[in-house]
């Protein structure tokens, strides 16, 4: 009997938590919307960000993605022999799956434990050591000083950066597919004429923008919420990593359902 | 100046302020003491709306401003210094821009009129050479008095210090203590004090409360304070320094 | 002479890291930690992350059931977009996301509550008392997150499987039964086999970099921010190498074993 109540009690409590939790993040997200129409548009703050959001993590990017075009192009080139006996098709599939998934949302999965756990690290430390009632005391809005530049860049930062990612990975599965595998260029190339097109590179830039949205968003919001000490910051960040992942999965699923409709 | 009419500050299940009401006319030197965790530094930010009263009114200047938006608030913040009890100095910042960091966006101000009062305000807090540090460059003294000099720059009425001396050495101590006193009477300004010294708050405050789990237990002049029978305020007093 | 430092540090940090999972090897031989501690910790690892792996299972499961069939479309084969989707998941798309979702939440948790003991003189405090943290405190979250690893991997697994059937009914009107009929022909011994070592191979990389990056944390709250952010960029690169350098060598391996990759 008490035992359930605890059951109970835990589940409310949780429900509860998370109903809170919830609220609040979409207060900022209004807020920082509303904020980031509100002059002054602080230009160069935006563009330090950009160059740590999108610039500063390029390497580590193109490196795991070239490693991920590999994998998939051999994964690929697996199961379609065996199902269809046949892997002519390999580099078209393979590319399609780079576009349409791949290159978006490894991306972004790399932005939020590099950039994401930075920005909630640092909100964090803001926030414990004062900095945050500090800026208010000045008379300053800490969404429009904090929030608004980081989530410009980040949007731009990683529409750029899934560009790019998904440049790398074709031209790497390109390499792998004419060394490893023996297709010649012009194999690939028809392969990818015919199952690729356009509208594919236009989705997955709004993939990319969308994720660019959420992360800073979901890392300022934990960091605002962080509890005095070390112990506040480090958990600040790993929830902020652990949302803001789950967040892009299920995002990601949303938007390939929608777009599927388009193609 | 300022007024706390029955505020009451409540954390979830906890009541921190209790009906508490309080007035401070402009010009003192009012000093706040009380054991860890009694609401002291909560009431400070009930002042200036980091956090909003659950009850109760709280006026500043004949304004009641308890119920101010955000962006009212601003206002009042202007009038209002906060020093607060970590440095909370803008890392990525030069102290010279810590300083100047709220003249540059509330005050149109020529660059010339900027650098003189960013100097003014370190020179009043003893630091004239420190402006092109960074602030992990400088000792956690310097820091404090640096965090000082950025209230100072806004030329503020009111000043809030949220225990300017913990976890500062005896030396140090003594000289942010004789800071507050010497820069209160130089700008004449009102102050408030939220501390656990009472040796220093019997040296420099014109008034003195004790708070006790949200109440005011005993209030009064440095030497009605001295003869007051209230325990907690002989505790206090057993661990002065004659 | 800039990216030669970065070089060198870089190889220096994985240097170190081995030693530290060398370690780590030898203390486990020669005293292994109590095993009510080792229960107690995968229990924790396996309940904190529970919800999030299912709920990552599931989505990943419905992606991949998505793009499937906008593939199997072009060829009218639709019949199998379970056994595909499923085998792509066994194989490969399960152990990654598993372990990145991992990264993120036990490997970013565990190096936030060591770097904390670190910082808070914790660890200090331990050998003082004349005890090893190696032992007491390392090995067994070190061993934990290996093996829960493997039942997060079951449990996404069966909710992907789930997140498939639900979007290949949807979308490809496929039903559970056609769904299900093919797995069993697709998804052979060795498919699981290869995504069992991988799910073991990640989670060590895995253990080792948060009890490393923990274990070494310095500078106050900042720097337990800064290992939980260096815990989880590490790991992620890791397991991709790791994940390529197992395809390729499976890969090889089948090629010179079997002649094709059958």
């Amino acid at each position: 009997m008490i035992k359930g109540y605890a059951v109970l009690d835990f589940v409310g409590k949780s429900v509860m938590d998370s109903y809170q939790g919830v609220t609040q993040f979409i207060q900022l997200v209004v807020d920082s919307l509303a904020e980031g129409f509100r002059p002054p548009l602080r230009i160069r703050e935006t563009v330090q960000q950009l160059y740590f959001i999108a610039v500063q993590s390029l390497p580590i990017i193109l490196f795991c993605v070239c490693f991920a075009a590999m994998v998939t192009i051999l994964e690929s080139s697996f199961h379609m022999k065996l199902v269809i006996q046949n892997d002519s098709m390999v580099p078209g599939f393979a590319a399609m799956l780079i576009l349409r998934e791949l290159g978006a949302v490894v991306t972004a999965l790399l932005v939020t434990s590099r950039v994401g756990a930075g920005i909630a690290a640092e909100v964090g430390t803001m926030k414990i050591t004062e900095q945050i009632d500090a800026l208010r005391m000045l008379g300053i809005r800490p969404i429009h000083y904090i929030v608004v530049p980081r989530l410009i860049a980040s949007v731009i930062g990683l529409a750029i950066l899934t560009i790019i990612a998904n440049l790398v990975c074709l031209f790497v599965a390109f390499l792998v597919s004419e060394i490893y595998l023996g297709f010649t260029s012009g194999l690939f190339i028809t392969g990818l004429v015919r199952f690729i097109h356009f509208q594919d590179l236009v989705f997955s830039i709004i993939k990319g923008a969308c994720f660019g949205f959420v992360i800073p968003l979901v890392s300022c919001h934990f960091g605002f919420l962080c509890a005095s000490g070390a112990e506040g910051v480090g958990l600040a960040t790993t929830r902020s990593v652990v949302a803001s992942s789950v967040i892009i999965i299920i995002l990601d699923f949303v938007l390939s359902f929608v777009f599927s409709f388009f193609s | 100046m300022i007024q706390f009419e029955k505020v009451v500050k409540r954390f979830g299940p906890r009541t921190i302020l209790k009906e508490l009401t309080l007035h401070v006319p402009a010009g003192e030197i009012l000093f706040i003491l009380g054991t860890s965790g009694t609401g002291k530094s909560v009431l400070l930010k009930t002042l200036v709306g980091l956090l909003r009263p659950d009850e109760g009114e709280i006026w500043i200047d004949g304004q009641e401003v308890s119920k101010f938006s955000e962006i009212e608030y601003l206002g009042i913040r202007k009038k209002c210094g906060m020093v607060f009890q970590q440095p909370a100095l803008f890392d990525s910042l030069t102290v010279f821009e810590n300083v100047a960091f709220g003249l540059r966006r509330h005050y149109r101000l020529p660059e010339a009129e900027i650098v003189s009062r960013v100097h003014s305000s370190l020179a009043a807090v003893h630091l004239p050479d420190a402006s092109e540090k960074m602030p992990g460059e400088i000792s956690y003294g310097m820091q404090k008095r640096v965090s000082l000099a950025r209230t100072l720059a806004l030329r503020p009425q009111v000043l809030l210090f949220d225990e300017p001396t913990t976890g500062l050495d005896p030396i140090t101590t003594a000289s942010v203590n004789l800071l507050i006193e010497e820069l209160s009477r130089q700008f004449s300004t009102t102050s408030i004090v939220v501390s656990h010294d009472m040796t220093c708050a019997l040296s420099i405050a014109d008034r003195i409360i004790m708070l006790d789990q949200g109440r005011i237990v005993e209030e009064g002049s440095p030497d009605h304070m001295k003869r007051s029978q209230v325990p907690l305020v002989k505790e206090f007093l057993a661990e002065v320094v004659t | 002479m800039n990216s030669l430092v970065i070089l060198n540090s870089v190889i220096d940090e994985i240097g170190s890291a081995l030693l530290f999972f060398v370690n780590i090897l030898k203390t486990l031989m020669r005293r292994p930690c109590s095993r009510d501690e080792l229960f107690q910790q995968i229990w924790k690892v396996t309940m904190q992350s529970l919800v999030t792996t299912g709920l990552a299972g599931f989505f990943v499961g419905a992606i991949m059931a998505v793009q499937f069939t906008l593939q199997m479309r072009e060829f009218g084969a639709l019949g199998y977009l379970g056994g595909l989707a499923t085998s792509a998941t066994v194989r490969e798309v399960g152990p990654l996301l598993i372990a990145f979702m991992l990264a993120g939440k036990v490997g970013a948790f565990t190096s936030a509550e060591l770097g904390t003991m670190r910082v808070t003189e914790q660890l200090d405090a331990i050998r003082c008392l004349g005890a090893d943290p190696l032992q007491e405190i390392i090995l067994p979250r070190f061993l934990a997150i290996i093996c829960a690893s493997f039942f997060l991997l079951g449990l996404g697994l069966v909710m992907s499987i789930g997140g498939g059937i639900l979007l290949g009914g949807l979308l490809a009107q496929v039903s559970v039964e056609e769904y299900l009929r093919h797995i069993p022909a697709i998804v052979t011994l060795s498919s699981i086999a290869n995504g069992l070592v991988k799910c073991f191979i990640f989670a060590v990389i895995l253990a080792t970099v948060c009890t490393y990056k923990g274990y070494t944390t310095t500078g106050g709250a900042k720097g337990v921010g800064l290992a939980v952010v260096n815990t989880a960029v590490s790991t992620m690169v890791g397991i991709v190498v790791a994940d390529w350098l197992t395809s390729f060598i499976a890969d090889v391996a089948i090629r010179a074993f079997v002649g094709s990759p059958f």
